[in-house]
């Protein structure tokens, strides 16, 4: 198997916490039910150059996506992050659809140095946490999504009520976590036989964020789709089955991030809920 | 607020309500007067075709008016309600209307509006021999009920059609945030109609002659060309070949609504003198060299942008290459309906007119055939009936039209109205009829909307009509108030088109951008501020012309 600085998310043996963080465990429990876009995990290492081990977890990954250099989303993983009493929502980096190793190199260094910005820094003191632990980075093949979703186990108005809350938006995720845009509500219940639709609001959706050739960018949305639906009722119950059984596997109400691309449902985040009272997830 | 008449203008209102409206003069159509024959047809096509037509889309029109100012023409609009909110709630429903039309315009063309045109078009062309005064006055009231469902059934696809291209262009922006009106109806380019094909073959008519022939085109004055013909090598098959052209294509007149011109087919100097130019121009200039070149930049274009959208949700990929689909469709059909329609109309009711003209002089109502235009319809029809005495109608009509003559008709007249609904159909308009232009022109530079890209040098022609075109050399500027689409064949010998009017939609921008010629439209004043033989300096990307 692969060296420990690089972890791979469908490795075998359980990843180490303290290397990875809680962010890439999470997935990794995640990753053996869903479908979790594969990828790898740079563990914390002040010592030693990953650069190689790196190179090769890439040109791995290449292989497995079936193109020589894979767009990846490249992302922070805390070592004390989303473990329940912090989420570090927001304070650390993301970069999507990254493309090549140069690239992919210098977007693990500006994940790493995010350890260390002024917000976390904040974030650390104001949660009682010490300075950080290690900062892993997750890279991960890219999901070039047709509709972003987000969705709660449970409605964070009211959580003695089954019933999953999900929010969608066109493209790619960013726009619709950034709260730039008012994206489209579908509340699923849970029914006598199974979940159904209890209300939708479609909302006047005037951005969403694409992939360009490398990158993503935030762009106007076309005006005949700004008011159309982005889920379907299938496509709004087939989410709130994957939200219900993601708390299920992480035995806790959790927040997911996840994407629709060719008519596949990707899981990106499944985090717990850090405050189960009325407040937003979102920063 | 009132606008301005100006004090050589004088207006007759026709009653009280008419001065609160907005009359537009639109002079892309209706570049010239007309006589009161034309103005009765032309008002039939605007007040009962298209507003049988806007009432089928559910716009918010009420009735269309047209008021001819010693032979200008003016036109208002009277919309269904005042309240502002209204017009726009409404307008938002004809555009739902419209876009329901999308995907079924090609079917809705060749399928059920060409052949009913071309029934309702052998009815008004059928024999007229043998025919007394009642008889041919029956027939005009036969023919004017087909010539208002024919132009019921032009609005019926035009108002889709141009919707289309107008949204497309609209997506396309909204997807490129960089991108201009020319850059998205690029994608839309090369695709042969009926405009670009009558192009074609007027080319081959003159590159199949003998040298010789070829000669005598180049030499001689269009009006001697006939008669130098004779004896020379070639003449009898090019004579041939001219005669089966005219079949083809003679049936037109040059201008909207003129049918007091003669056809191509009553006077085919028309088509010799456009041969001579065609013979000069070098065979990579042909309009099929030129659409293969357009059918390229198409691709290319659409290969760019679909890359572009590679990483976009699929809705929205979908939602492009539909449009571009129903674009496409839509540019055919703009060019193809108007030779059956706006063209194909008017050589038919012509002989009709004439042949009233004939049996009017006989019995005395007129002077000579040719008055019969200076006749509205009713007047017409009446007096075929129960033959009385037109000629003073006929002498005043001529007094009025030549006092009108020397005028420039103001834009508009009348009163500007408080809220204009900011729908579909007049965003397409004003693509189509184009805006008031940027800026101010001043001195040394005219300024317009980009029609055609590119830039190019040449001496300016100010051009009036197809025979006025003898004039125009290869590589000349064609400068004009209005291009009609029998006018492409000029396209191909001049280096640039500036026009007065038009937007990025009108004839002239989608011909010169076929035919790969740079243009500049909608310029309000070209063809009063160049001057003939002036040196000027066209740039289709930016819409300006720069005088030397």
């Amino acid at each position: 198997m692969l060296n420990e600085a690089v972890q791979w998310l469908d490795a075998e043996r359980a990843l180490d916490v303290r290397r990875v963080g809680g962010k890439a465990v999470g997935l990794a429990t995640l990753n053996r039910r869903f479908d979790v876009p594969p990828g790898f995990v740079v563990a914390t290492e002040p010592t030693c150059s990953n650069s190689d081990r790196v190179a090769a977890a890439y040109a791995a990954l290449g292989e497995r996506c079936g193109e020589p250099e894979p767009a990846v989303a490249v992302r922070s993983s805390a070592v004390d992050e989303d473990t329940g009493d912090s989420s570090f929502a927001g304070q650390h980096e993301t970069l999507l659809n990254v493309r090549g190793l140069e690239a992919l190199t210098g977007a693990i260094e500006v994940c790493i140095a995010s350890a260390s910005s002024p917000g976390a820094v904040a974030y650390r003191r104001s949660k009682g946490l010490g300075s950080s632990t290690g900062m892993a980075v997750l890279v991960q093949a890219m999901v070039i999504a047709d509709v972003s979703v987000v969705g709660f186990s449970a409605n964070p108005l009211d959580e003695t009520r089954f019933e999953i809350v999900i929010n969608a938006n066109w493209g790619l995720g960013p726009s619709l976590v950034g709260g730039t845009v008012t994206p489209d509500e579908v509340v699923v219940a849970r029914g006598p036989d199974a979940l159904f639709v209890k209300s939708r609001q479609t909302s006047d959706k005037t951005r969403m964020t694409v992939a360009l050739d490398l990158g993503v960018a935030e762009v106007p949305v076309p005006r005949a789709l700004r008011l159309a639906a982005c889920l379907d009722d299938r496509a709004a119950i087939s989410t709130a089955q994957l939200i219900v059984d993601a708390a299920a596997a992480l035995g806790r109400p959790v927040d997911v991030e996840a994407a629709w691309a060719a008519d596949r449902l990707h899981l990106l985040q499944a985090r717990p809920i850090v405050a189960t009272r009325a407040c937003s997830q979102q920063s | 607020m009132t606008l301005v008449e100006p004090s050589d203008f004088p207006v007759a209102w026709p009653s009280p309500d008419a001065a609160e409206l907005l009359w537009e003069h639109d002079a892309m159509h209706n570049p010239e007067q007309l006589l009161p024959l034309e103005q009765s047809f032309a008002t039939l096509s605007m007040t009962d075709g298209f507003v049988r037509a806007a009432r089928t889309y559910e716009l918010p029109i009420e009735a269309v008016r047209t008021l001819f100012v010693r032979g200008w023409p003016y036109q208002a609009t009277v919309p269904t309600s005042a309240d502002p909110i209204e017009l726009d709630a409404q307008a938002s429903r004809a555009h739902q209307r419209l876009v329901a039309e999308f995907p079924g315009l090609g079917v809705l063309w060749s399928k059920q509006v060409l052949p009913e045109v071309e029934a309702e078009l052998a009815m008004i062309g059928a024999p007229l021999a043998c025919l007394d005064g009642t008889a041919l006055a029956d027939r005009f009231a036969d023919a004017t009920a087909r010539f208002v469902r024919i132009w019921e059934l032009h609005f019926l696809v035009v108002l889709p059609a141009y919707t289309v291209l107008s949204e497309f262009d609209e997506l396309y922006r909204e997807l490129f945030e960089e991108a201009t009106s020319l850059d998205s109806l690029q994608l839309l380019i090369g695709q042969p109609n009926l405009t670009t094909i009558l192009a074609e073959e007027l080319w081959a008519l003159a590159h199949r002659a003998s040298p010789q022939v070829r000669d005598v085109l180049v030499d001689r004055p269009t009006a001697k060309v006939e008669a130098a013909l004779d004896g020379v090598d070639g003449a009898a098959s090019f004579r041939a070949d001219l005669a089966a052209f005219l079949d083809r294509w003679g049936e037109r007149i040059d201008m909207w609504d003129r049918i007091s011109l003669p056809t191509w087919q009553e006077a085919p100097e028309v088509v010799i003198g456009q041969l001579r130019d065609l013979v000069l121009t070098p065979n990579d200039q042909s309009p099929s060299a030129s659409m293969t070149r357009a059918r390229k930049i198409a691709e290319e274009e659409t290969t760019a942008a679909r890359a572009k959208l590679a990483g976009y949700p699929a809705e929205v990929r979908a939602l492009f290459e539909e449009r571009l689909w129903q674009a496409r469709t839509a540019t055919v059909v703009t060019e193809d309906h108007g030779h059956f329609i706006d063209f194909g109309t008017l050589p038919r009711l012509r002989r009709l007119a004439l042949t009233a003209g004939g049996i009017l002089a006989r019995t005395g109502s007129i002077d000579l055939p040719d008055d019969v235009f200076h006749l509205d319809l009713a007047t017409v029809v009446d007096n075929l009936r129960a033959p009385g005495d037109a000629r003073v109608v006929v002498r005043t009509s001529r007094r009025e039209l030549a006092a009108g003559a020397t005028q420039v008709p103001p834009p508009t007249l009348g009163k500007m109205p408080q809220h204009r609904p900011a729908y579909s159909v007049s965003r397409y308009q004003s693509k189509f009829f184009g805006e008031a232009p940027p800026s101010a022109n001043d001195g040394g530079e005219l300024r317009g909307f980009p029609g055609s890209p590119g830039r190019a040098t040449g001496t300016a022609r100010i051009i009036s009509s197809l025979t006025d075109a003898d004039r125009l050399a290869p590589g000349d500027v064609l400068v004009c108030t209005t291009a009609a689409p029998s006018w492409t064949s000029l396209f191909s010998t001049v280096a640039a088109v500036v026009t007065d009017t038009g937007g990025p939609l009108s004839h002239c921008a989608v011909v010169a951008r076929e035919l790969g010629i740079p243009a500049v439209v909608g310029t309000q004043h070209a063809s009063t501020s160049i001057s003939d033989g002036q040196r000027i300096e066209v740039h289709g990307n930016t819409g300006v012309v720069y005088l030397r």
